[in-house]
């Protein structure tokens, strides 16, 4: 076995857990490989909220949680700025609700280290306006808004920085065990059916709801739960702050402001294994937050609902529980040494999405506690790549920039989205201040950018790393637009490219079906009218 | 205000058949809300394209075998009405080739062949795929035009055996229009290039940029946006044979429609109220009475007869919300197929028949429609407002919107 080929560590799994934990174990110099079988983001990272929890909301019903989300809150807006936007929260106490848990609740907020300030319903009304006016009191938090696409490019950007390797669309099949020893993963890639064998000292299971199939291959058996979350996605930006109920954690009482669009949720729903590569929202569970909604902000009524998405939590009933009825959603770092006598092999699940740092940083020290390796932790301090500078900084550096005189609005949302990254976006040919995304103001610059740097395949990758379809049209006509842009730049194709179009748009379609009435229903005809009468797909 | 005939909405419908009307010397006006499906045409019209999922030959013929539900059974002589349809889009200043009974293809904007019944005569269309075989084209695109697919095109001609050369051009005009990235659409591009001397400076850079050896020169369809001066004057200039092939929208070829049908109508003394929409009606005895509009809010607007051809949901001819479907205007009875609750209105695949694009009005056989169950007399319905069609799976949109328009009255 040549030493060259001989990794450290691979780590399964390209959500924000496993982009999170390549990035620490390769800052500690560690020859590291990440694998994730479909695209980074594909699963739960890529559909939450997007809520920089303050920590609020679990400080009443678990102070371990909330600590550690107001620690990662104040890590994540020094080292993540370019992808947290400052918002702030409010817990409002509406007339159904007891205002005696609103003591309680700030209460159990300053224990864990949360600023917790008491509003009047005036103050709150002035503050955030789509706020329901019949709120009898208010509590504003630290919460924030944070793009997890965003964060888990970044995080994948300077694990690659640090010597990292990743590969998107493989997909670990098998393990290579010797003798009770980890040495190894069989991979199938999933493009192509390819097979190939790598060889390490350690792996790290970081596959979120799929850790449990993937511990399956090693025999052994974690007990997860898949828990359904559903949310849904309104065309206008009504909130400014992130809402919430003022109450024991329930169904659709978060509404967060995401970009130029906002976000209620969720529901929580125990599924069969079956179900979690393909999830849909289901008429009771729109409805349901529909009207939840509505109770945080009333104009959520009157607008339109873009789509409906589901993710799947990966729930885990504690070791000494056989029944898996007392389930954890704190952070879990499984020794499987330890635990089931396979030396080389950790799992790290539960948590949040944004306590991804932590839970990198405890399966990280792990690692290197096995391995021998004596480096602490910097990701706390080091920030992002994007983040370096702020985004007046940059623009300011922009600004002397011939490319600045035109198109300035695209320019800053480049910046939103890519920080100091965007001074890499080529714009040398006539071609690439072409917009092809009009929405999120997205161009062929961008993209060429997206593909050189971003590991990006096709239109979902592509909508993924620059919003591209994102927007209020949701992609009707730029999918098309970016998908004959992405075939010319050499990467796919004719054939493929415009198979590949047709299954985003029929993608897309999952998401608008359980809120099909409206102008949900008015813009599907708009898609058909295009992509099959005019275009002839079919 | 009294008129013959009230036409309420101003697409390919509604023009039409406010041109018929006023072509018989009736008193003719059109309410027009604003854009209309001709935004997304192809620059072909429609008959009937497709039956159980397989390309139609002979669409006159091949109408008898479809549902009974469906507008065309009503029409009476179909072939008789096509014929009508193609005169009144030629006497409009919209020519066109092909045939009712020979269905041909146009290339779609993504480079699929799609069978049709008229097209407009500057547009690239063939007979059938193996007509291109070893012919010499040359695929030309502006520079940083994103809505021409040249990748999509340039393999679908490569696999019908044409040999494909890839340009491209730029003009200072046109590097001026890029200044604003969304300006190069389509439509804004016609609108830059509508003068003589822009086009004859787009042909100065087609002659030095075609292949030496070529058949035929393929561009997107981005001239001629009120009329076609510029296209034929653009082909008169340009030494090798030149077609147009339809963009992603905005269409130009539709907007040039739009505005051919527009002048047409008010040539023939008809009165246009465009950006203008109708918030309802008096009923008298079964009949509607008059409209009101939102721009002459005090006004009523009387007519003997009054035709609807306000198109389906994307038209805004029907509403919908959570509960219901409704026809916009008036609340006419509306036929769903037994769809009742929103979650049968549609089916899981998206491009498997949905059902919600064959709801539309309930229409008796001469396209009267009724209200609480009662016949409205002297109110008709046209194109894609009516129940029973089905613009994705027949291909069969616009010959509704024609037929249906030259039938009524």
């Amino acid at each position: 076995m040549n030493e060259n080929n001989l990794y450290d560590v691979v780590i399964i799994g390209g959500g924000i857990t496993g982009a999170g934990t390549a990035r620490d174990c390769a800052m500690r110099g560690l020859k590291v490989l990440l694998v994730e079988k479909r695209d980074f983001t594909n699963g739960a990272t890529g559909r939450n909220h997007g809520l920089l929890h303050s920590g609020a909301r679990y400080a009443v019903t678990d102070q371990e949680s909330a600590k550690e989300c107001i620690q990662e809150n104040q890590i994540l807006r020094r080292i993540a700025r370019h992808c947290v936007e400052e918002t702030d929260g409010l817990f409002i106490t509406l007339p159904e609700d007891d205002l005696a848990y609103q003591q309680k609740f700030v209460k159990a907020c300053q224990k864990a280290g949360i600023r917790a300030d008491v509003l009047s319903p005036e103050e709150a009304r002035r503050l955030e306006p789509a706020v329901n006016p019949a709120l009898k009191g208010a509590v504003r938090v630290p919460d924030a808004s944070v793009d997890p696409f965003r964060l888990t490019t970044a995080n994948i950007l300077d694990a690659k920085r640090h010597g990292a390797e990743v590969m998107t669309y493989e997909e670990v099949v098998g393990f290579i065990i010797e003798n009770g020893v980890m040495k190894g993963v069989h991979l199938r890639n999933n493009h192509t059916g390819e097979k190939t064998d790598i060889h390490c000292k350690l792996v790290i299971n970081a596959a979120g709801i799929w850790g449990h199939l993937v511990a399956q291959l090693a025999d052994i058996k974690i007990n997860m739960f898949p828990a359904k979350g559903t949310l849904l996605i309104f065309g206008h930006r009504v909130n400014h702050m992130v809402i919430n109920r003022c109450r024991k954690p329930a169904n659709g009482d978060i509404l967060v402001p995401d970009d130029a669009v906002c976000v209620i949720g969720t529901t929580s729903d125990r599924v069969p294994f079956d179900q979690i590569d393909d999830m849909r929202a289901t008429p009771e569970e729109v409805d349901l937050l529909i009207r939840e909604g509505m109770q945080l902000a009333p104009s959520l009524s009157t607008s339109r609902i873009l789509r409906a998405y589901a993710g799947v939590r990966p729930l885990v009933a504690s070791d000494d529980d056989p029944s898996g009825r007392s389930i954890s959603r704190g952070i879990i770092v499984l020794d499987h040494e330890q635990r089931d006598g396979l030396k080389g092999f950790i799992t790290v699940t539960g948590g949040k999405m944004m306590t991804y740092r932590l839970m990198a940083e405890q399966a990280t020290n792990l690692a290197c506690k096995k391995l021998g390796v004596d480096k602490p932790c910097m990701t706390a301090t080091t920030p992002l790549p994007g983040s370096e500078e702020s985004a007046r900084e940059i623009k300011n550096e922009l600004q002397s920039d011939f490319r600045n005189l035109t198109a300035s609005t695209s320019r800053m949302a480049e910046i939103g989205r890519h920080g100091t990254f965007t001074k890499e976006i080529p714009y040398s040919e006539i071609e690439d201040h072409a917009l092809v995304c009009e929405c999120e103001e997205v161009s062929v610059g961008e993209v060429k950018f997206a593909i050189d740097k971003l590991h990006v395949h096709g239109l979902t990758n592509l909508r993924r790393r620059t919003r591209i379809g994102m927007g209020t049209c949701q992609g009707e006509l730029c999918a098309c637009r970016a998908s004959s842009v992405l075939c010319q730049l050499g990467h796919t194709e004719a054939k493929k490219a415009l198979e590949d179009l047709s299954v985003f748009v029929q993608e897309r379609w999952k998401g608008d079906r359980p809120i099909a009435w409206g102008d949900a229903l008015k813009e599907n005809q708009l898609t058909l009218k295009i992509y099959q009468e005019l275009f002839g797909m079919n | 205000m009294k008129f013959d005939t009230i036409i309420i909405g101003g697409g390919l419908s509604g023009m039409t058949c406010a041109i018929a009307q006023a072509q018989k010397g009736k008193r003719v006006a059109v309410i027009a809300a604003g854009q209309s499906n001709l935004h997304f045409h192809s620059g072909s019209f429609d008959l009937l394209g497709y039956q159980q999922g397989q390309p139609v030959c002979d669409p006159v013929t091949a109408i008898a075998a479809l549902p009974e539900s469906h507008p065309y059974h009503r029409l009476g002589d179909v072939e008789q009405l096509a014929t009508q349809a193609r005169q009144l889009l030629a006497d409009a200043g919209v020519g066109t080739q092909g045939d009712a009974h020979h269905n041909h293809f146009r290339l779609s904007p993504i480079g699929k062949l799609v069978p049709t019944w008229l097209t407009m005569e500057d547009m690239f269309t063939v007979g059938s795929a193996e007509e291109l075989k070893g012919k010499k084209i040359g695929l030309v695109n502006i520079v940083g035009f994103l809505d021409f697919t040249v990748p999509y095109l340039a393999d679908a001609l490569h696999d019908m055996g044409a040999e494909v050369t890839v340009r491209s051009f730029t003009t200072p005009l046109l590097e001026n229009a890029r200044r604003s990235p969304s300006e190069m659409r389509a439509t804004n591009i016609a609108k830059y290039l509508d003068d003589d001397s822009h086009v004859k400076e787009v042909a100065d850079r087609l002659n030095s940029i075609t292949p030496r050896e070529c058949d035929l020169l393929l561009l997107p369809a981005i001239l001629g946006i009120a009329n076609d001066r510029a296209v034929k004057l653009l082909k008169e200039s340009v030494k090798t044979s030149l077609r147009f092939v339809a963009t992603i929208p905005p269409s130009v070829p539709g907007t040039r429609i739009q505005s051919l049908l527009r002048r047409r109508f008010q040539q023939l003394g008809g009165t246009l109220l465009p950006n203008d929409t109708v918030k309802g009606g008096g009923f008298e005895n079964n009949r509607l009475k008059y409209v009101c509009t939102e721009n002459l809010a005090d006004t009523r607007l009387e007519a003997n007869e009054f035709v609807l051809a306000t198109g389906s949901f994307l038209g805004g001819g029907l509403s919908s919300d959570y509960y219901s479907v409704r026809e916009s205007v008036f609340g006419l009875d509306v036929e769903l197929n037994g769809a009742a609750s929103h979650v049968d209105w549609t089916t899981d695949k998206l491009f498997d028949k949905q059902p919600y694009e064959s709801f539309g009005v309930k229409a008796d056989n001469q396209f009267r429609v009724s209200k609480d169950g009662t016949t409205i007399d002297n109110l008709y319905a046209i194109g894609s407002i009516l129940s029973g069609n089905d613009p994705q799976h027949l291909a069969d949109a616009t010959g509704v919107d024609l037929l249906t328009a030259l039938a009524v009255l």
